[in-house]
């Protein structure tokens, strides 16, 4: 038992308590949302199954070994397995979509269907159930069908040629894209849980991770349609701001994010390292010099900052009014003093493992918390909790269709 | 509000939300809020204005504070009134809306926030039933809350930015900084972010509770999002960086009119790959199970393969057996792209300063409640429109602005 919940408790604290998800989700995106709307107080039962076992649940090629490192992405759910090969299986899937209140998916367009668990069912169901599918490219258009991971979305959308070196090949954007994806899928779940508590609405949902890779170059796409001019990736630097940019500093691999968006802040930086005599001119006498002198510039930032740990630049720069911060690598992150003092890191009892850090909701809400209390759930943890407990199932009766490889 | 909304009801129709912040991140969680019919009114400087009004990309690159890309395309279906906080008069009015609003969205850092009242003691002084939402680089408690901090400095100290660019670190770049993802990335993150716990609680109102303040931390909102590394720390000890992190097969391979993406993760799609390159020893499936060994032959390979070939056919025809390519689009792609384009994703938005182009639209649809994407505000086009329902008279209005108030 790794974690899960015991019985039919639901979770008290956040705003989203007395809500029940039914999350049929795999991999990343589609349990990340679930994991937001569990962290925000949901009942959220991961519906699984041993004939088809989740990507984070098994030796991977790519990933490892079941890697204890995914024991966030499901944390706080219930886990209940069914076979839906099996019809009973799909039965006892609606059973449970009946006394739920959202259904999250995230396979390929048409999989549900073929499931027996598409939209029109579960409308028949439960008339105002919320159906949130996550896809690749959308519930639509001729791709729809296409296989599609975290970096494909950002390539597709247009982020990806927009992130890497002016000099080089676009930047892979990783896991991030698929979580990202799961924070907006989580939005738009909140949203139509709204409209269903305002109006008795039901509907089906579709997010597109793809599209979200375009909704964050908006303005470059504008950049398009208003003077038909490409933008490009240019490393670390912006137009808004010069110098900005990240700078070598002393220590091994060490390094600190420094921006620069006005003369105020200009001013700054230079009396943060000591009024420099290179500065004394006007070759760098504002932000347009400034931009277009960008390299050599750079270059004079760097002598500086690599007299300086990372935090020692950041802390003399902000002492100053400049934004700086260091490049936190993730053994920094676990012991930065700002993230333990707001509670970032939170402590879990991990039945095999004890106690175990897990990454703390994005949010702090004042009268409905928002928490991570509990691993990932063992595969099927939660079979008598939901079948016996929330379905009404008798004890031999689930025991029964264990064996028959159903509930499986 | 401005434009006439559709007759479909929206998700959060009702929702009164005022939005006292500029740039990316805020601004973009109050986009989303007012696409699902919410009425969000944007609070700007005098005179100034949101920052991104300064940004662009303008038409035809003749800088006008009504016509930069960045400014119209974040600040969708808003209405805008212009507002000194800093003057007194500003601050009463500044409370008198909060009063009647649901939810109070900001930007501002602790230290400051305070000095402008807008600490939650206050507000919530003001209304029990409001919801304010700070949205801040570090959230709103810690020995850093006032540290200042641009897209760039927040992307840096919440790890992602030291893990890329990825194992191209390691091929192309060993000696170089790690970089920033592009276009705000992290900002859009941590709107989406704080877009999710405003809306819960907005939902929790709904169900009978008191407002309550929402501390959204971007740095925390990117963090969570990129749990990953932290959690194999935690659970492997395994220290990720961005010398580590890369796919040994696939990943960024050339192609003959610029990228593609090659994720090849289950064994069936290797069998694919193997044979949409032809079946050639190299790619035999079995080379596949041990990565560690033959990603290298085999990606160095594929490049040689791929680099020859236009990326939309490695798209399609891979795609089409079994093979996960995707191209990397440039901004013309995509704005082009009969995919999107048939899903209808690209908006007409028609505004009176800056013309009619086709807008990003919302990577999200709902079926009975369908988001919409309305043109942004000119600033403060909603000042009388405003000041009139709260009470002032068309004399007010002018005296308020010739003292600098709005």
């Amino acid at each position: 038992m790794a974690g899960g919940m015991a019985g039919e408790a639901r979770r008290t604290t956040g705003p989203l308590s007395g809500v029940r998800v039914a999350d049929f989700s795999v991999h990343a995106a589609g349990p990340f949302a679930g994991l937001m709307l569990a962290e925000l107080g949901a009942q959220v039962i991961k519906i699984e199954s041993s004939a088809r076992l989740d990507i984070t649940r098994r030796t991977h090629t790519m990933y490892g070994k079941p890697p204890s490192s995914f024991e966030q992405i499901n944390a706080n759910k219930m886990s209940a397995c069914l076979n839906l090969k099996e019809p009973r299986a799909v039965e006892l899937a609606l059973e449970l979509v009946q006394v739920s209140d959202l259904v999250l998916e995230n396979f390929r367009p048409g999989v549900m269907d073929r499931l027996g668990l598409g939209y029109g069912t579960l409308r028949e169901v439960k008339p105002d159930i919320i159906l949130v599918s996550l896809s690749s490219n959308g519930q639509t258009g001729p791709d729809r069908n296409y296989a599609g991971y975290a970096p494909m979305f950002a390539a597709l959308g247009g982020l990806g040629h927009l992130t890497g070196y002016s000099d080089g090949p676009p930047v892979e954007l990783r896991h991030g894209m698929d979580h990202t994806g799961g924070m907006l899928g989580a939005f738009a779940a909140v949203a139509a849980l709204c409209a269903k508590r305002g109006n008795n609405l039901g509907q089906h949902v579709d997010v597109s991770l793809r599209d979200m890779g375009s909704s964050f170059i908006g303005p470059a796409l504008l950049d398009y349609a208003m003077n038909g001019r490409e933008a490009i990736r240019q490393g670390n630097r912006d137009e808004s701001a010069a110098p900005q940019g990240v700078y070598r500093c002393r220590g091994q691999d060490a390094w600190v994010s420094i921006s620069v968006a006005s003369e105020v802040e200009w001013q700054g930086m230079l009396r943060a390292m000591g009024n420099p005599v290179w500065a004394q001119g006007d070759e760098f006498g504002d932000a347009f010099r400034r931009w277009k002198a960008h390299d050599r510039l750079d270059g004079l930032i760097d002598v500086w900052t690599a007299k300086h740990t990372p935090s020692e630049a950041a802390d003399l720069l902000q002492n100053h009014g400049v934004a700086a911060a260091p490049s936190l690598t993730p053994d920094q992150l676990l012991s930065n003093d700002h993230l333990l003092e707001r509670g970032a890191f939170p402590k879990i009892l991990h039945s095999e493992k004890g106690e175990q850090k897990a990454v703390a909701p994005p949010w702090r809400l004042s009268r409905t918390p928002a928490v991570i209390d509990q691993w990932t759930p063992d595969l099927g943890e939660n079979n008598l909790d939901v079948f016996h407990g929330i379905l009404g199932l008798s004890a031999s009766e689930v025991k029964r269709l264990q064996e028959a490889k159903v509930i499986w | 509000m401005v434009n006439p909304r559709p007759a479909t009801p929206a998700a959060l129709d009702g929702l009164r939300v005022l939005e006292l912040a500029g740039m990316v991140a805020a601004p973009f969680c109050g986009k989303l809020l007012a696409a699902l019919g919410a009425d969000v009114l944007k609070i700007e400087t005098p005179m100034t204005g949101d920052p991104s009004r300064r940004r662009g990309p303008f038409p035809g690159d003749v800088p006008h504070h009504e016509r930069s890309g960045t400014f119209l395309y974040l600040n969708t279906g808003k209405r805008s009134l212009t507002l000194n906080v800093d003057d007194p008069q500003g601050r009463i009015i500044l409370g008198q809306l909060a009063s009647q609003s649901d939810v109070l969205i900001h930007d501002i850092q602790p230290g400051r926030a305070a000095a402008l009242g807008l600490d939650q003691e206050i507000l919530s002084q003001i209304d029990q039933d409001l919801i304010v939402a700070a949205i801040t680089p570090y959230g709103s408690s810690g020995p850093n809350a006032n540290h200042i901090a641009y897209d760039i400095n927040v992307f840096h100290a919440a790890g992602e930015g030291n893990l890329l660019p990825n194992g191209l670190a390691l091929d192309r770049f060993p000696d170089r900084a790690p970089i920033t993802a592009g276009s705000f990335m992290g900002s859009y993150q941590g709107g989406i972010a704080a877009a999710v716990g405003i809306a819960g609680a907005v939902f929790a109102k709904m169900g009978g509770l008191h407002g309550q303040s929402v501390d959204c931390s971007i740095q925390e909102a990117q963090l969570a999002i990129g749990y990953l590394p932290i959690q194999r720390l935690e659970a492997e000890g395994f220290v990720e960086t961005r010398f580590s992190r890369f796919f040994r097969v696939g990943g960024v391979m050339p192609a003959e009119d610029g990228y593609v993406e090659l994720l090849t993760l289950e064994p069936r799609q290797w069998e694919s790959l193997g044979e949409f390159l032809g079946s050639p020893e190299w790619a035999a499936a079995e080379r596949f199970e041990d990565p560690a060994a033959h990603g290298a032959e085999i990606n160095r390979n594929v490049r040689d393969w791929t680099g020859g070939r236009p990326k939309d056919w490695l798209y399609h025809q891979g795609q089409a057996q079994g093979v996960p390519f995707a191209p990397y689009y440039t901004p013309k792609e995509v704005f082009e792209n009969p995919h999107q384009r048939d899903r209808g994703y690209f908006v007409n938005v028609d505004h009176p300063e800056a013309g009619s182009y086709d807008y990003a639209g919302l990577p999200f649809r709902m079926s009975e409640t369908p988001p919409s994407l309305e043109r942004a505000p000119l600033m403060g086009e909603h000042n009388d429109q405003v000041l009139h329902s709260m009470g002032y008279t068309p004399e007010d209005v002018v005296m308020l602005a010739r003292a600098g108030v709005i």
